[in-house]
């Protein structure tokens, strides 16, 4: 299939899904995805020619006829793997998807001191959620955005009220069922942290599927005043599957939002960051680690909209680069006219280990005001040989030389981490890939 | 230093009038406006040129006609009407053999500008093809190049005299599909210079070409091919300059340089057209390819550009590295005053082994000027130890501009090493302060500040073009900063 096939099979698959799958969904919502339905009808799939998409190809993904489906099974032994990961589940709020549909088997979790952890379909229904639903994030002109609305099956909802801490990180993990046929899922997540309130989250993706799979997640979050929240991606798909998420905050004064994003996984694997500082001194800390290898094509894309003054936002993405694998980093800092003393950097550190990785970097900074402190760097290299020649010279073979200066290399993404329930098991990630990956060959 | 006085110094500076807006009044020979293929086959015509330039020329017509003009650029401006711009105009006295046959009218002009053009600039080693309109009108030591085997002369001369090297290189750096401004300018351009330099002569004398837009509603589209053969050295300069006009002049101008084998090719513009006035009203409209090709091992290719003019300048002097072991260098100093727009950068692509390049870009924007630099650096599966440092530096002056950085990088082989960094800010109260302190006049102190911002670049202009650069850029910017 080509794009347009694809799209029109989008178009054509929704009444009928609509009616079997979405009865229990309020009226508001149903025309929410109609609306959007109709943006992706005139939109349709970016192609390389659009600035956002330039670096990323997507035919591979429409070649895969991926099916909707309903709940599904899995066959993992979730809690043994999650342990072999180096997760404790004890200590976490534990909560998974199945093909876009939640497993209360597989999870538990509960609400705490007026904390709500919950499914988000079952909120929807509930609660008068649709300002948020729908604002922060705007689906015009972005396909994928709006094909995760019009089809989104459930997801996290976390409402944190005033002055509460949740103490319990919320581990999201999705999985994907698709043992007969290509699936995909579409997931929706909603973080609502009111005036001073604390929470970490961990979204989780994680797959070793024989079969194809598509991934389309969008995660939205509101900050409160002095609200502030610790979200950790990890994405760790199956090699055939195509992940595509984003994660959309908009932040008030005085928030604090750490956001980052981790990976390994996925064939085709894209991951968008955006924030909008809203009020003044609100900070973002942006991170990431990147490690592609084999035929990977994994994108990041990061935007942060400096709306108002005195605001602070740091960048530091890492990716390395082997066999056929390309990284790709988009990022851009939109400093506004009255967005004065803000403080903005951006920095951007790619190795490439192989003759046939590539790494394309696009760190922009786009500036309307002259009082402030922006800066950004991109730096491309490889290991270096000197270093090498040390390590050998004291007896080290190569490999295991090459092994230790990556792992240095992307160890300091790991040692950003706050949060000891995700850094243990993400560090235990990386050291595996380096032992997996490099030294293979030399 | 005081708000007021920073205040006072912005507005001075921002009301700097543009010294070069005087028109000269001379009989054009014009072509109707518009464009078909018949103003190309008169254009093609009153040139008398050879048949495979025509051919040429209604080729590019063909494909630009199926082009869309581009929009990714962070510039705006209404609709350009491609119907009503006069595509020829040459002054009507054409064809002067010496010096002393130029239209006086035409060398006031340029004594207004000052160019050298007469004897006394002997002194100052400088060779000018001046390009009034469209039509070279004079070149000054065409004789003494030519004893070394250079040729300098405009490109209408090249086409009759040497349409074998013409047809051989036009074309080959900057293809005419390469870009909607390059199509068109490839089926209408209609003069421009030309310069050979033979095998392993070094070019004893800066040559220089100077290029002003006259006649009200004329588009210029000149055209500039520069061939550096086997170990050979030059260095060019390029001026320019705009009367002042209400409506917007388009320029759309193609520069090829083509390096061969251990040659070496330095080009230099001060670009100084005409930028509008403090409304923004006006402004001659720049969109320039320009791109240079290391076709030869060892050769090297230097770029170096002061933007102070056009209302919008759209242009990326790039660098194709293809020979082995092979420089490409790109300075640049940009200025968005008023309601100035720059999108302006470089492209380095390195294909040969062990090549080399040098980006340094400085942009400076005052009043509701918006400087963007945007350039790419992509090193092909081939270029082994490919090397790239790239420094893009953003002054700000004034709360109503912005600066944009927008590089993209792109690596495809895993022995390069390629660097990018930037940086935006502006003129620290400290630094006024401190200068203030030993005496230094708020204004002196800002200009002393800028210089020093942009002096990576002007060390890399010629020592004339230097004094100029310097000049020009005190004069646009003068005191607006604090």
């Amino acid at each position: 299939m080509n794009s347009t096939e694809v799209k029109n099979n989008y178009l054509s698959v929704f009444s009928d899904w609509e009616k079997t799958a979405l009865t229990k969904d309020p009226f508001w919502i149903r025309e929410t995805r109609e609306k959007a339905l109709s943006y992706f009808e005139k939109s349709g799939f970016p192609s390389s020619k659009d600035e956002a998409w330039k670096y990323t190809d997507l035919d591979a993904f429409y070649k895969i006829p991926f099916a909707l489906t309903g709940e599904g099974q899995t066959k993992a032994a979730v809690s043994a793997e999650l342990k072999f990961l180096g997760f404790d589940t004890s200590k976490a709020n534990l909560m998974v998807f199945v093909n876009g549909h939640l497993s209360k088997s597989l999870s538990s979790f509960e609400d705490s001191h007026g904390i709500k952890v919950r499914s988000l379909i079952e909120s929807l229904s509930n609660g008068p959620l649709k300002r948020y639903f729908i604002e922060i994030l705007p689906f015009e002109n972005r396909p994928f955005v709006s094909l995760n609305y019009a089809y989104f099956t459930d997801g996290l909802f976390l409402h944190v009220p005033e002055g509460k801490q949740l103490e319990k990180p919320v581990h999201l993990v999705y999985l994907s069922d698709n043992s007969g046929k290509p699936t995909q899922s579409h997931l929706r997540n909603l973080i609502l942290m009111e005036e001073g309130s604390r929470a970490t989250v961990v979204e989780h993706y994680w797959g070793n599927n024989l079969n194809p799979y598509f991934t389309n997640v969008v995660t939205k979050v509101s900050l409160d005043k002095d609200a502030s929240l610790d979200h950790t991606k990890i994405q760790q798909e199956s090699e055939l599957a195509t992940h595509i998420g984003v994660l959309a905050a908009r932040q008030k004064e005085n928030s604090r939002l750490a956001a980052r994003v981790f990976s390994f996984g996925g064939g085709l694997g894209r991951s968008e960051v955006e924030t909008v500082l809203a009020e003044k001194r609100a900070e973002v800390a942006l991170d990431g680690l990147t490690l592609s290898t084999g035929k990977q094509h994994l994108d990041i894309r990061t935007f942060v909209d400096h709306l108002s003054p005195a605001c602070k936002s740091a960048q530091a993405f890492k990716a390395v680069a082997d066999k056929s694998g390309t990284a790709v980093f988009d990022g851009q800092v939109l400093v506004r006219e009255n967005a004065q003393k803000t403080d903005a950097s951006q920095s951007n550190k790619n190795l490439e280990l192989s003759k046939d990785a590539k790494i394309y970097s696009k760190p922009q900074l786009t500036i309307y005001a002259d009082d402030v402190k922006c800066s950004h760097g991109s730096a491309t290299g490889q290991l270096d040989e000197e270093a090498i020649f040390y390590f050998q010279s004291r007896g080290i073979s190569r490999e295991e030389a090459r092994r230790t200066l990556v792992y240095a290399f992307a160890e300091e993404m790991v040692g950003k981490i706050q949060n000891d329930y995700v850094k243990g098991p993400v560090g235990l990630m990386v050291q595996r890939w380096m032992e997996e990956e490099i030294g293979k060959k030399s | 230093m005081n708000p007021k006085t920073q205040e006072q110094a912005i507005e001075k500076a921002t009301q700097q009038e543009y010294k070069y807006g005087f028109t000269t009044e001379i009989e054009a020979d014009s072509a109707p406006p518009g464009l078909n293929e018949d103003i190309i086959r008169f254009i093609s015509k009153k040139k008398n040129e050879p048949s495979f330039l025509l051919e040429w020329r209604l080729k590019c017509y063909r494909y630009w006609t199926k082009m869309a003009e581009p929009t990714w650029a962070s510039v705006h401006y209404p609709k350009i009407d491609y119907q009503d711009i006069i595509y020829y105009s040459a002054p009507k006295k054409g064809g002067p053999k010496s010096l002393d046959e130029v239209d006086p009218e035409i060398l006031k002009t340029f004594e207004k500008l000052g160019v050298p053009m007469q004897e006394r600039e002997i002194l100052a080693g400088v060779a000018v093809d001046a390009v009034m309109d469209s039509v070279s009108v004079g070149t000054t030591f065409k004789k003494k190049l030519a004893e070394m085997g250079i040729l300098f002369c405009s490109f209408s001369d090249a086409v009759q005299e040497h349409p074998e090297l013409v047809e051989k290189y036009m074309g080959s750096v900057v293809p005419y599909n390469d870009n909607f401004f390059a199509a068109l300018n490839s089926a209408v351009f209609t003069d421009g210079s030309f310069c050979y330099v033979p095998k392993g002569v070094r070019c004893p004398m800066e040559l220089s070409t100077y290029f002003r837009i006259n006649a009200a509603k004329t588009g210029q589209f000149e055209r500039t091919l520069l061939i550096a053969d086997e170990g050979a050295t030059v260095s060019y300069l390029e001026g320019c300059t705009a009367p002042m006009r209400d409506e917007n002049q388009l320029h759309a101008a193609v520069v090829e340089l083509v390096a061969l084998d251990n040659a070496e090719i330095k080009y230099s513009t001060v670009q100084n057209w005409y930028p509008g006035d403090k409304d923004g009203k006006g402004g001659v409209y720049n969109f320039v390819t320009k791109r240079g090709a290391c076709r030869g091992v060892n050769s090297k290719i230097s770029w170096t550009q002061v933007e102070t003019g056009s209302a919008i300048t759209w242009k990326y002097p790039s660098c194709i590295l293809q020979g082995d072991n092979s420089v490409g260098e790109f300075y640049s100093v940009a200025v968005a005053n008023n309601f100035q727009q720059a999108d302006t950068g470089t492209k380095m692509i390195h294909v040969g082994k062990n090549t080399k390049s040098t980006i340094i870009s400085k942009g400076i924007s005052a009043g509701h000027g918006q400087n963007t630099y945007r350039g790419m650096v992509r090193i092909q599966p081939a270029a082994e130890n490919a090397q790239n440092y790239t420094q893009c530096d953003s002054l700000l002056m004034g709360d109503k501009c912005g600066a944009h950085t927008v590089p993209y990088i792109e690596v495809k082989n895993n022995s390069s090493k390629v660097g990018h960094e930037a940086s935006t800010s502006k003129i620290s109260d400290d630094q006024i302060f401190y200068c203030r302190q030993r005496g230094l006049s708020s204004e002196d102190a800002v200009n002393l500040i800028v210089n020093g911002f942009c002096k990576e670049v002007f060390r890399k202009l010629p020592m004339e073009f230097a004094v100029e650069a310097q000049k020009l850029l005190n004069v646009s910017l003068e005191g607006s900063v604090g």
